[in-house]
C-alpha cells in the first residue's frame, strides 16, 4: 500500500468505533457520498455515508439572505463572511483499518483521534478494499446505511477501479446471499447496480 | 505437472455439499461451469482428504436459495445481473454415485478399490481424466478390448472379455439401437483376447460374411471377413448363401432322428401345441426310440394313426394335431431323413479346433420355428457333449473343453418365464458355466425374459429401451438401479449403451466404438497393442506425474 499522502481534506471532530465525523477544510468540498476516506496516521478507513453543511456557531441561527440577489452565487459574493460562518462536515462508517500496511476489513480496535487528518484514498487502497466483500456486510449491518447509500458506494468504487465488472458481480453475489428471503429489496439494489 | 490438454481436467467443477454412502453425493457446481456442459452419465473424480473417488453423474438439478425467486425475477436480460444471480441465488448441482477409489498416486497402477467411505464436505470435484478412466477400466492391451468411448471424452473404455464370458452376459436395446453391432464387437473381443470359442446363432445373417449397415446403407464386414482363419460359417440355407454370394464352410443337415421330444416342447408356443400334444413326443420316444419323429410323420391315414396312438397309449386326436404341426417341420430343407454326414460332429470338431462358428439361418431366419428348433437342438447336443467332456476331464483333473460362448438373438423366445425352466438355454444360464458354457443373449424385450434367468446375466449392456418394463428388467438386481435408470432412459437412440455388471468395475455409459470402414477394421484386426504400439500420451502423462512427485534425475 502506498503511503504517499496528498493534502488532507478534513479533520476528525467526532469518533467512535463505528463512525467518525470530520469537518472539511473547504466549504462545499466534501468527499463524494460513498467514497472511501482514511483518518489518522494509523489510518482508519471509512465510507462516506452522510454530508452535512451547517452554521459553525449553533447559537447563531442561519437566516435567509437572498431577497436582493438574483443568483445564489451573488449571496455568497455579497456576504463574504458566510464562508467563515458555515462549514461542511461528513460522516463516515468505519470499514477497515491499516495493519502492517495492509487494509484489514472490519471495525478498527480504536477510533481515529480527534483532529486526525482525513485524506481521500488512493486507487490502490480502493482496489484493496474491493478485493473482498466483507465491508458490504458491515455496511448492511449498520442501521444508518440506507440501501441507496450502499448502492452509491458500490457504484463509486466500481468507477474507480480497473475491474469494474468483476467487482460488481462479487458484490452482487454477496448481497444476494446476505439478503436471502428479501427478493424485492435485492432486486431494487441490483437494478441500481446495473446502470 | 499436468500438461496443457490435461488442464481442463484439473479445473474444480464443484464441491461436495451433501450426501450419504447409500444415496450418493450432491455436488454444488462452480458458477463458472455451465450445467449444460455436464452430461448425465459422465464420470467425475472427487478429491477427498485421503481418497480419490470416481463417481458417475446420475442426476442434475437446478436449485435456488430463495423460494421467492420465481415470483420476483431479477432482470435476467442484463448480463451483470445474470452473472450475479448465478451461483448465489441460483446454483446447479449434480448427484453422483461414488463407485471406486483410485490409487492415491496418479499413475500408480495398483488396483482401484470399492468405495466404502465417502469424501469429506466441500471436497473438490474434477472431471475424470484419461488417466483416471484407465486406472479403472484398464488400457487397450492384450487383456483388454476397446469397446467404446465415454460420453464426452476420447478415452478408450475397455473390457476384459475373459471376465465378460465368465458368466452369461446380455446385450439389450430396442430395435435398431446397435445391439448387433455391439455383439459383433464383443465377439471380436472374445476371439482376440480369450481362449474361448463361440457359436453364434445368426438369425439375420449379420455376423459371418457381412452385415447390413442401415444408417449408411450397404454392408459391413462380418467376422469371417476380418478373421478368416478363426471363423467358420455354417449355413442352414445353402441357396440363400449362394444368392448373397456369402462364403460358407459347412451346410447344416439335421437328421429326423436328431429331433428330441424336448425340441418339440420348446416349440409349444410357436407351433401352438396343447400341453397334451407337447408331451406326446416323450411317450413316443420311450416306445419307438430315436425314430419316433420319422415314424410319426410317416404314419399316414386316420386308421394307421389311431393304431399308433393306441399302441403308445396317447390321445389319438392330440397326436393327429401334433403330427399336422410337425409336418411343417419336414418342409425345412435342412431337415433330412438320412443325412450323409453328422453336422453336429463337424460343429464340435470346429469348436475343438478353436474356431468360432457362425450359424447362418439364411431365409429360415424369418421363420421363428426354424430358429427355435435349430438353436435348441444344437445347443442341447452341444451341452450334452460339453457335460461329458467336462466330467471326463474332471475325472482326470483336466481343465475341460474350451470355454464356449453361445450367442443368441431374440433371447426371450428361449428364456420367457413359462419356458425358461425347460429350455436348454434356461438351464445353461442357471448352471452358470458349470460345463464351460455361457450365453451372450441379445434381446429387444428384456421384460420377456424370466427374472431368475435375468439375475444370472452377470454383465449387461443396454442400448436405449423405451418400455419402462424393459428398463426395469434390465436394471433388476443392480445395486444402483434407480440412478442407472435416469441414465439409461436418456441414451441416444444409436450407438450408445450403458455397460454394467460383473465384467466392468463401475457402470459406464459408452459411445460404442465405430464399426464399418476400413480404418475401423484395421484397428480391430491389428490393434496397437499387437503391432507393438507406440507410447500413448497417457503413458507419458503418468510418468510426468510421478516425476513431479518424486523429482526426476
Ligand atoms: N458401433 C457402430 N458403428 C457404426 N454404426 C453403428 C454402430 N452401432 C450401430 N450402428 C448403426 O445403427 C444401425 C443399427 O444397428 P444394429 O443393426 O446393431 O441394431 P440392432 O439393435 O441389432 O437392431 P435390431 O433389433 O433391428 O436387430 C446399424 O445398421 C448402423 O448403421
Ligand atoms: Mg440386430
Amino acid at each position: 500500500m502506498s503511503n504517499q499522502l496528498g493534502r488532507p481534506i478534513a479533520e476528525v471532530i467526532e469518533a467512535n468505533i463505528e463512525t467518525f465525523k470530520a469537518q472539511c477544510y473547504e466549504l462545499y468540498k466534501p468527499p463524494p457520498l460513498g467514497s472511501l476516506v482514511k483518518a489518522g496516521n494509523m489510518p482508519v478507513y471509512g465510507i462516506v455515508t452522510d454530508i452535512i453543511t451547517e452554521g459553525l456557531d449553533p447559537s447563531r441561527p442561519i437566516v435567509a439572505r437572498g431577497f436582493s440577489a438574483t443568483t445564489e452565487e451573488e449571496i455568497y459574493t455579497q456576504n463574504p463572511q458566510l464562508m467563515e460562518l458555515l462549514c461542511t462536515k461528513f460522516r463516515a462508517i468505519a470499514v477497515g483499518y491499516s495493519h502492517d500496511n495492509l487494509l484489514i476489513q472490519g471495525y478498527p480496535y480504536e477510533p481515529p483521534k480527534i483532529h486526525a487528518f482525513v485524506h481521500e484514498c488512493l486507487p490502490n487502497e480502493l482496489s484493496d478494499l474491493s478485493s473482498s466483500s466483507d465491508f458490504i456486510h458491515l455496511l448492511l449491518q449498520h442501521p444508518e446505511v440506507k440501501d441507496e447509500i450502499l448502492t452509491a458506494t458500490l457504484i463509486s468504487i466500481s468507477r474507480q477501479i480497473t475491474d469494474r465488472e468483476k467487482f460488481l458481480v462479487r458484490a452482487g453475489k454477496t448481497l444476494a446471499i446476505e439478503l436471502t428471503g428479501q427478493m424485492s429489496r435485492l432486486n431494487a439494489i441490483l437494478r441500481k447496480l446495473k446502470q | 505437472m499436468p500438461n496443457q490438454s490435461d488442464q481442463t481436467q484439473h479445473e474444480t467443477i464443484g464441491r461436495v455439499v451433501d450426501g450419504s454412502l447409500t444415496r450418493g453425493m450432491e455436488i454444488k457446481l462452480e458458477s463458472s461451469i455451465s450445467i449444460e456442459d455436464i452430461n448425465n452419465g459422465t464420470y467425475v473424480v472427487i478429491q477427498g482428504k485421503h481418497n480419490r473417488f470416481v463417481a458417475m453423474v446420475t442426476d442434475l438439478t437446478l436449485g435456488t436459495s430463495d423460494q421467492n425467486l420465481k415470483f420476483n425475477l431479477p432482470d435476467m436480460s442484463d448480463p451483470l445481473i445474470r452473472e450475479i444471480v448465478k451461483g448465489s441465488l441460483t446454483y446447479n448441482s449434480l448427484s453422483v454415485r461414488p463407485g471406486k477409489v483410485l490409487p492415491a498416486v496418479r499413475g500408480d497402477h495398483s488396483d482401484t478399490t470399492e468405495a466404502r467411505t465417502i469424501p469429506e464436505f466441500f471436497s473438490p470435484v474434477f472431471r475424470a481424466s484419461q488417466n483416471d478412466m484407465e486406472s479403472i477400466f484398464g488400457k487397450e492391451d492384450e487383456n483388454n478390448f476397446f469397446i467404446g468411448h465415454p460420453l464426452d471424452m476420447d478415452t478408450k473404455i475397455c473390457v476384459d472379455p475373459r471376465q465378460l464370458i465368465k458368466r452369461s452376459c446380455g446385450v439389450f436395446g430396442r430395435s435398431g439401437t446397435g445391439k448387433t453391432f455391439l455383439a459383433r464387437l464383443l465377439m471380436i473381443g472374445v476371439l482376440q483376447h480369450t481362449e474361448a470359442v463361440s457359436l453364434i446363432f445368426d438369425m439375420h445373417n449379420e455376423y459371418g460374411e457381412s452385415g447390413q449397415d442401415n444408417d449408411r446403407g450397404g454392408a459391413v464386414s462380418g467376422l469371417k471377413t476380418l478373421f478368416p482363419g478363426q471363423v467358420s460359417i455354417f449355413t442352414l440355407d445353402e441357396n440363400s448363401s449362394k444368392l448373397r454370394k456369402a462364403r460358407y464352410d459347412e451346410v447344416v443337415r439335421i437328421g429326423y432322428s436328431d429331433i428330441e421330444p424336448e425340441d418339440i416342447e420348446s416349440l409349444t408356443q410357436t407351433l401352438n401345441l396343447s400341453d397334451v400334444a407337447a408331451s406326446i413326443p416323450f411317450t413316443l420316444k420311450t416306445t419307438l426310440g430315436d425314430n419316433w419323429f420319422k415314424q410319426l410323420v410317416e404314419t399316414d391315414g386316420q386308421e394307421a394313426l389311431n393304431k399308433l396312438a393306441s399302441e403308445v397309449q396317447v390321445q389319438p386326436q392330440a397326436m393327429r394335431a401334433l403330427r399336422n404341426r410337425l409336418l411343417r417341420l419336414t418342409r425345412f430343407d435342412f431337415l433330412d431323413e438320412n443325412p450323409q454326414y453328422n453336422s453336429l460332429n463337424r460343429l464340435l470338431d470346429k469348436l475343438k479346433d478353436g474356431m468360432h462358428v457362425v450359424l447362418e439361418f439364411g431365409r429360415h431366419g424369418n421363420d421363428l420355428t426354424a430358429y427355435i428348433l435349430v438353436a435348441n437342438l444344437l445347443t442341447r447336443r452341444l451341452h450334452n457333449k460339453y457335460r461329458e467332456l467336462t466330467e471326463e476331464s474332471d475325472a482326470e483333473r483336466g481343465t475341460g473343453p474350451k470355454p464356449l460362448v453361445i450367442c443368441i438373438e431374440e433371447a426371450h423366445r428361449f428364456l420367457a418365464p413359462g419356458i425358461a425352466s425347460q429350455t436348454i438355454f434356461g438351464q445353461i444360464a442357471r448352471e452358470d458355466r458349470k460345463f464351460n458354457i455361457t450365453l451372450m443373449v441379445i434381446d429387444q424385450r428384456p421384460s420377456g425374459i424370466d427374472s431368475e434367468i435375468m439375475s444370472q446375466i452377470a454383465t449387461r449392456i443396454s442400448c436405449l429401451l423405451n418400455d419402462e418394463r424393459d428398463v426395469d428388467a434390465v436394471l433388476s438386481g443392480s445395486p444402483n438401479s434407480r440412478e442407472l435408470k435416469s441414465v439409461l432412459s436418456r441414451l441416444n437412440a444409436k450407438q450408445e449403451a450403458l455397460f454394467f455388471g460383473d465384467a466392468i468395475p463401475m457402470p459406464i455409459l459408452i459411445r460404442t466404438r465405430p464399426y464399418g470402414d476400413n480404418e475401423h477394421y484395421q484397428d480391430l484386426t491389428s490393434p496397437s497393442w499387437k503391432t507393438g504400439g507406440q507410447n500413448t500420451d497417457s503413458d507419458k502423462d503418468s510418468r510426468r506425474d510421478l516425476d513431479a512427485l518424486f523429482g526426476n534425475s
